[in-house]
């Protein structure tokens, strides 16, 4: 007898009404089977915008509903829902434009100081909405911190860098704490042994992935609960890049850490989901591993394949 | 529909491993279909060809190994492609395997000069043509990436082990009824047991071409 292949995973948004087992129903409807060489599997077609994959996870750390953000008119993002898991990496990956340095930065409200940037739906960070007027956006954004594409270190001594987050915060009450504090994030960055016996000198004069790990530091001095970067290792060389690959690795068991890269290396190699845009539509989420051997939209395929345009 | 790649000569280079990939397999169909003619016809040039031309698909497994190697190290290749190089480099150690079966069909074949064990014969040609049919529809299901085809394949192989033990019967049979044809019925059975093999790496190759359309791997479990 003859059977059909295993169904496809179904799209699993929980709590979602009126959920649509989307993949099943394309089957039945217009999806072919191609049988021509070098054509794939059945996959959900390019059309369809809704996203494919599980978007939930179990006891996440971030939980996004609905997310819209305008730019005036320009709708950037369309109706995300996703889950941040906790202790995880979550990579975002898209084609420019996708729009997932938008949804990164909607994490920590980052696009409010955007003119003419307005946000709907809901982001909770542990049960709280962090769009609710009553949340301060300062402690939010010592939460939920940020590592930028350029290494940013302040034009302040390499201790300086480190410790300004603490001060202003009020994280340290002596000398000696903020020291420690010091030390403890240059440490949890792997940069301690490179720069301790330097703290003084600037930290605009270290090399490009020292840099960037002094801006982790920074980051991480302020007790952070999760991270975000953006395209974090595109300034970078090789080697500086793996040393920031293998940190992430290591960041992950304490924070929770959200990557924009245009790598498809780099999303395989650290995090644990992926999650694809296009055009401000989240298209797939799903465990890394599937998604780039065996990805069940046509738009996730073709950009993971290099099938562009 | 698959898109090209953006970088066409990937896209080539792909195209290029299938076909190779093809070309082993339609050798390997060849060979088979000649053992088994020179073991019916005891036509021992035929074997003795047979024999010889194995080097040509060992070549060409070597030159899809090649291909292989450098699209992965080269090209990084994700999803379906991945899928692809990787199931055309393990199918093609397959083919490289029933390709030495047929061998061996061709050389037991010349060995047997004695005794003409009609029955046994018969029982061999009726497996070794369930593989060939095999063979031929599971090249199908791969150029045109059927999966309904590819688990039919699979499924198929249970009448090659069915008749591999209707040989066996028939073989012990004989060998009892009389002690003089035990050399050539060994031989026989050697070759039947050539045929079975086949088979089992016929349902590799099934797995393979599952796998690269549905990305779903099956290592010999029932497949449906």
């Amino acid at each position: 007898m003859i059977l059909a292949p295993t169904p496809r995973k179904k799209q699993d948004l929980a709590g979602d009404e009126g959920e649509k087992d989307i993949d099943t129903d394309l089957r039945e409807e217009n999806i072919q089977v191609e049988t021509t060489p070098h054509e794939g599997p059945a996959l959900v077609s390019r059309e369809h915008r809704e996203t494919v994959g599980k978007a939930t996870v179990a006891n996440p750390r971030m939980v996004c509903r609905n997310v819209n953000v305008y730019y005036g008119d320009n709708h950037a993002i369309k109706d995300v829902s996703l889950d941040i898991g906790r202790n995880q990496v979550i990579a975002m990956i898209g084609p420019s434009g996708c729009g997932k340095s938008t949804f990164l930065r909607c994490l920590n409200r980052m696009n409010d100081t955007i003119e003419g940037c307005r946000v709907t739906g809901e982001i909770f960070l542990d049960d709280v909405n962090i769009y609710d007027e009553k949340v301060d956006v300062v402690p939010l954004r010592a939460q939920v911190g940020m590592v930028f594409q350029k290494p940013n270190p302040f034009p302040k001594s390499i201790y300086d860098n480190i410790a300004y987050g603490p001060k202003i915060h009020g994280l340290a009450e002596s000398k000696s704490q903020l020291d420690e504090i010091v030390e403890i994030s240059l440490q949890k960055a792997g940069l301690w042994n490179e720069v301790k016996d330097r703290l003084d000198q600037p930290g605009t004069g270290l090399s490009g992935g020292q840099q960037q790990r002094v801006c982790i530091a920074r980051t991480i001095a302020v007790n952070p609960e999760v991270i975000l970067m953006d395209e974090p290792c595109s300034a970078l060389d090789p080697i500086a890049t793996a040393v920031i690959e293998d940190l992430i690795d290591e960041l992950r068991e304490h924070y929770t850490i959200v990557i924009v890269t245009h790598s498809m290396q780099q999303a395989s190699r650290v995090s644990q989901r992926t999650a694809y845009f296009h055009l401000g539509d989240l298209i797939e989420i799903g465990p890394t591993e599937v998604i780039f051997t065996n990805p069940h939209h046509e738009l996730t395929q073709d950009y993971i394949t290099g099938r562009f345009g | 529909m698959a898109k090209g790649h953006t970088v066409k000569a990937f896209t080539q280079e792909l195209g290029l491993l299938k076909s190779k990939v093809l070309e082993m397999a339609e050798e390997c169909e060849r060979q088979l279909a000649k053992a088994v003619h020179s073991l019916v016809e005891r036509d021992t040039k035929l074997a003795q060809d047979i024999i010889d031309g194995d080097t040509r698909i060992n070549a060409i497994q070597g030159e899809v190994d090649e291909l292989a190697i450098r699209m992965l190290a080269l090209r990084q290749p994700m999803a379906l492609d991945l899928r692809h190089i990787i199931a055309a480099q393990k199918m093609a150690a397959d083919f490289e395997r029933i390709a030495d079966y047929a061998a061996n069909i061709a050389k037991h074949a010349i060995e047997l000069k004695s005794g003409w064990l009609n029955k046994p014969v018969k029982s061999i040609v009726k497996m070794a043509d369930c593989a060939l049919h095999m063979l031929s529809d599971i090249l199908d299901a791969y150029r045109n990436l059927d999966i309904d085809k590819a688990v039919e394949v699979w499924h198929r192989d249970d009448e090659i082990d069915k008749a591999y033990f209707g040989l066996l019967t028939k073989l012990r049979t004989l060998m009892i009824e009389d002690s003089t044809s035990v050399t050539a019925s060994t031989r026989l059975l050697f070759i039947g047991r050539c045929c079975e093999r086949i088979g089992d790496h016929i349902t590799n190759v099934a797995e393979n071409v599952h796998f690269i359309i549905s990305g779903e791997m099956h290592h010999g479990r029932a497949m449906g």
